[in-house]
């Protein structure tokens, strides 16, 4: 067993990443322009919505335990709705809130001359019981015209068949490092970046393509494909290997 | 009274900074979030972390969000800097804090590469030393996947970054005893993965 070897690998993490980054500058105004918001950020918003959200939940709570919250919203929107009487409809709507079962007898009595106008929705549990099997049925009826009604349609132009692209990059990997045809496969990372030249692993094509074209010998290609990189225009990705390699060849 | 950055520590001194943060006018600056202080800190310890954080991930892009992550925490946790460390050392620690979401991206991200040209390691050696030293990078990233966030970490700052275990212990708030035990377990895996993947 090669005791060395991890030793060699930890060494060769080492001396491929020192530290050396040219993001390091535009990293810096990240961070700054990420600390500004933090001092000017005010932590009473979200205090003070806690009870009111709190308050909200509960009555909520409340009144899906109680099973009252429908007839609940039904007097509010009656209260609201009543444009006579609005003490009588304020009480009831303040009783139904918080009694139950005096909402259901002021419900059920008559109305007095004091109060002349009906309720608009009865506030009976039958009334409110009855009502939701209806709007069941209204939502459940066919919205669309029968199938036999519709027009025929017309036959879809058949789109051309593209090639894979994740088999593309497989088969241009396959060939470079597990096949070790570099020629071949400098020939199927060209056909994968013509078929994909913007996708997530174009760069990693790209600079597979530099490598292969390295191990055939064609040194200028290589040093031209391995540009970009050195340039930075894909960041920091491959950048250190790519200056690496480019001294490498240029020796 | 002069402002605190007329009285800034000569570069190369600022990294031995042992003082409490309420005495040190950079670090209560820091950790008012000043722009000028962070800036300060920043360039002078970005590139450690960064090294760490590259040397700890495998991914450049990567390591550059785990910088930005660790440094925007910083004002936060320098508050409970009492200077038992080096500044730098405990900006890594701040670090690694941040580390377990990016190692597993880094992983998850190798993982699709590797599934995507199924790409056995490397049976022969490529002629050019480079090559073959970049591949056994490669490897051990492979390898490093493999390990818990404890181990790898043990291993990266201990072997990799070649730290003390003493330090190392300090950063990743653990016993020096139960680092020296996690390197060489990791050691050993490592081992076992690099030679299964055809590294010799």
């Amino acid at each position: 067993m090669n005791k060395e070897l991890v030793e060699q690998a930890a060494s060769a993490v080492r001396k491929r990443y020192s530290g050396a980054s040219s993001s390091a500058e535009k990293t810096e105004a990240l961070i700054l322009r990420r600390l500004q918001p933090r001092a000017s950020r005010r932590p009473w918003l979200p205090m003070s919505a806690i009870p009111l959200v709190a308050a909200l939940l509960a009555s909520a709570a409340w009144g899906t335990v109680t099973g009252n919250l429908g007839a609940a919203l039904r007097a509010v929107s009656h209260a609201l709705s009543t444009k006579h009487n609005g003490s009588s409809s304020q009480a009831l709507v303040l009783s139904s809130l918080y009694h139950p079962a005096q909402q259901l007898d002021a419900s059920s009595a008559a109305p007095t001359p004091d109060a002349p106008v009906t309720p608009d929705v009865p506030l009976t549990p039958e009334a409110s019981v009855q009502e939701l099997p209806r709007a069941r049925t209204r939502a459940r009826l066919p919205a669309v015209a029968p199938r036999a009604a519709r027009p025929p349609m017309a036959a879809a132009p058949v789109p051309p068949v593209a090639p894979d692209p994740d088999a593309l990059f497989r088969v241009a990997n396959r060939a470079q490092f597990s096949g070790h045809d570099p020629a071949a496969a400098v020939a199927l990372w060209d056909r994968y970046l013509s078929a994909v030249p913007n996708g997530s692993l174009t760069p990693e094509a790209r600079y597979n393509r530099a490598i292969a074209l390295a191990q055939t010998g064609q040194k200028a290609q290589a040093a031209a494909a391995l540009e970009p990189f050195v340039r930075g225009d894909y960041g920091s990705y491959r950048r250190a290997e790519a200056q690496q390699l480019l001294k490498a060849l240029s020796q | 009274m002069n402002p605190w950055y007329d009285q800034l520590p000569v570069a190369g001194d600022f990294a031995q900074i042992r003082t409490e943060p309420k005495a040190d006018p950079v670090l209560e600056a820091l950790a008012a979030g000043d722009a000028r202080a962070m800036s300060h800190v920043y360039r002078e310890h970005n590139a450690a972390v960064r090294a760490f954080a590259t040397r700890l991930l495998g991914d450049e892009a990567a390591a550059e969000d785990m910088v930005q992550e660790a440094f925007v925490a910083l004002p936060r946790a320098v508050q409970r800097f009492r200077g038992e460390t080096s500044l730098r050392s405990f900006v890594i620690a701040v670090a690694v804090n941040h580390a377990r979401h990016f190692v597993r991206a880094a992983a998850r991200r190798r993982q699709h590469l590797a599934r995507l040209s199924r790409e056995p390691t490397p049976k022969v050696v490529a002629p050019d030393e480079i090559f073959s030293r970049e591949q056994l990078a490669e490897g051990l990233f492979r390898a490093l996947d493999q390990l818990s966030l404890d181990q790898r970490l043990a291993f990266v700052l201990c072997v990799v970054e070649e730290r003390s275990s003493e330090e190392v212990a300090q950063i990743v708030a653990a016993p020096a005893p139960t680092v020296r035990a996690r390197v060489q377990s990791a050691k050993k895996t490592l081992r076992h993965f690099l030679e299964k993947g055809g590294f010799r």
